[in-house]
């Protein structure tokens, strides 16, 4: 028995994956079901945008210092992680002046679509911490 | 006999680790650890087959995979079931029969997984997903433009047009003959890890031949164009482990070898 148990944990991890592709849109190019390049849905056809709500109108916040965050958070987009990211953009210091709220916009891109076009799947919006 | 079986096992313990140090991750918290094993079993014989070492190899790549899983890709849980066959086979009397069956059904499972999911995938046997990634992609795009009129030009436009898509419709520059070379590679690819899948899972006496030669037909056909060493080192890893036959098995070590050298690609052909 545990001559095999390598292809156990295998199978087992597959299993586990099928699972978090189908219910929580995992990428399937992570998490070790072996499903990279079988689709064009990966973190280059998800898009995150964040944009913060000022007296001098609606800007987009730079998420650069968060790529390497934002890659990972693309590659397993739950509700639960969006929001959380969310939350915790709201309570760091470096917003616009003045920004009273933040709205994340979670997109995919619409492969069915000639031209291409990004498709909202989710939306969140929070005020920020005093 | 324990002492033969040892020799024969070396090779690929030796070949594990270093996939281990060079491939694992490019976080240095992993990094450093695993350079220090490396440098550990290379000074000491004896460390390398020890049942110790390799429960320390196993458990930092089990870490790294619970911080890491959802940046880096497969090939870190890949090395992690490989070292578990390690740790399983230095704990036997008959080391080298465990990684021989191991390594036949993690290689034929690892190709089924990749054959299921690709089945499954409607813009992967639509062949959306290579008519798309020729024209998009650092990594497989070189093949549009070793057989297709497009340009460097052209992929990098782009790739330009892809980052500003939330804010317009993107229309991607591509021809009539990439749409033909993605229906081309995309049965193609499917039949050929089909068919890598089904020798290593099957045991017949043709499978049994037909094992080595196709793997390193698809390490050959695959990694040159695309490389990525660090699946190909693994696949080439299993394939020795694998296989009785001398010839073989000197040639999955050329592979391993050489496999690093395929992404000079990168420079010498930049897409």
């Amino acid at each position: 028995m545990l001559q095999v148990a390598p292809i156990g944990a295998l199978a087992f991890i597959a299993i586990i994956n099928l699972v978090l592709v189908f219910q929580f849109d995992l990428s399937t190019w992570h998490g070790g079901g072996f499903g990279m390049f079988s689709s064009v849905d990966h973190h280059t056809s998800r898009f995150i945008r964040v944009m913060a709500r000022t007296p001098r109108g609606i800007k987009i916040i730079d998420l650069g210092e968060y790529t390497a965050e934002v890659e990972t958070l693309k590659n397993l987009p739950t509700p639960a992680r969006l929001s959380s990211f969310l939350t915790k953009l709201a309570c760091t210091t470096d917003l616009p002046p003045q920004t009273s709220s933040l709205t994340l916009s979670y997109y995919k891109l619409d492969f069915t679509r000639n031209p291409l076009q990004a498709e909202l799947k989710w939306e969140g919006r929070t005020d920020v911490c005093r | 006999m324990f002492v033969d079986e040892q020799r024969a096992t070396r090779p690929i313990y030796l070949m594990l680790l270093t996939i281990c140090a060079f491939y694992t991750t490019s976080d240095w918290v992993f990094a450093l650890p695993f350079a220090s094993l490396f440098a550990a079993a290379i000074l000491y014989e004896r460390v390398l087959t020890h049942w110790v070492f390799w429960t320390l190899v196993t458990s930092l790549l089990g870490i790294s995979i619970g911080r890491l899983w959802l940046s880096e890709g497969n090939h870190l849980f890949f090395l992690f079931y490989v070292s578990l066959i390690a740790l399983v086979a230095s704990h036997t009397d008959s080391p080298r029969s465990v990684f021989r069956l191991n390594a036949r059904y993690m290689i034929g499972l690892v190709f089924g997984l990749a054959t299921f999911w690709k089945l499954i995938s409607n813009n992967f046997t639509s062949s959306l997903f290579y008519s798309h990634l020729l024209v998009t992609d650092d990594r497989l795009g070189i093949i549009g433009l070793l057989f297709t009129k497009l340009s460097r030009s052209d992929i990098l436009a782009n790739r330009l047009a892809l980052t500003r898509v939330l804010d317009t419709p993107v229309e991607l520059i591509s021809y009539p003959e990439i749409q033909t070379l993605a229906v081309v590679l995309t049965w193609v690819t499917l039949a050929v890890e089909a068919i890598v899948a089904i020798v290593f899972l099957v045991d017949t006496d043709l499978a049994r031949c037909l094992r080595s030669p196709i793997l390193l037909v698809f390490l050959l056909g695959t990694y040159i164009v695309i490389p990525v060493p660090s699946f190909g080192t693994i696949l080439a890893c299993l394939g020795y482990a694998e296989t009785r036959s001398r010839f073989y098995q000197k040639l999955f070590l050329m592979a391993f070898i050489f496999m690093p050298l395929t992404a000079l690609r990168y420079y010498l052909l930049p897409v």
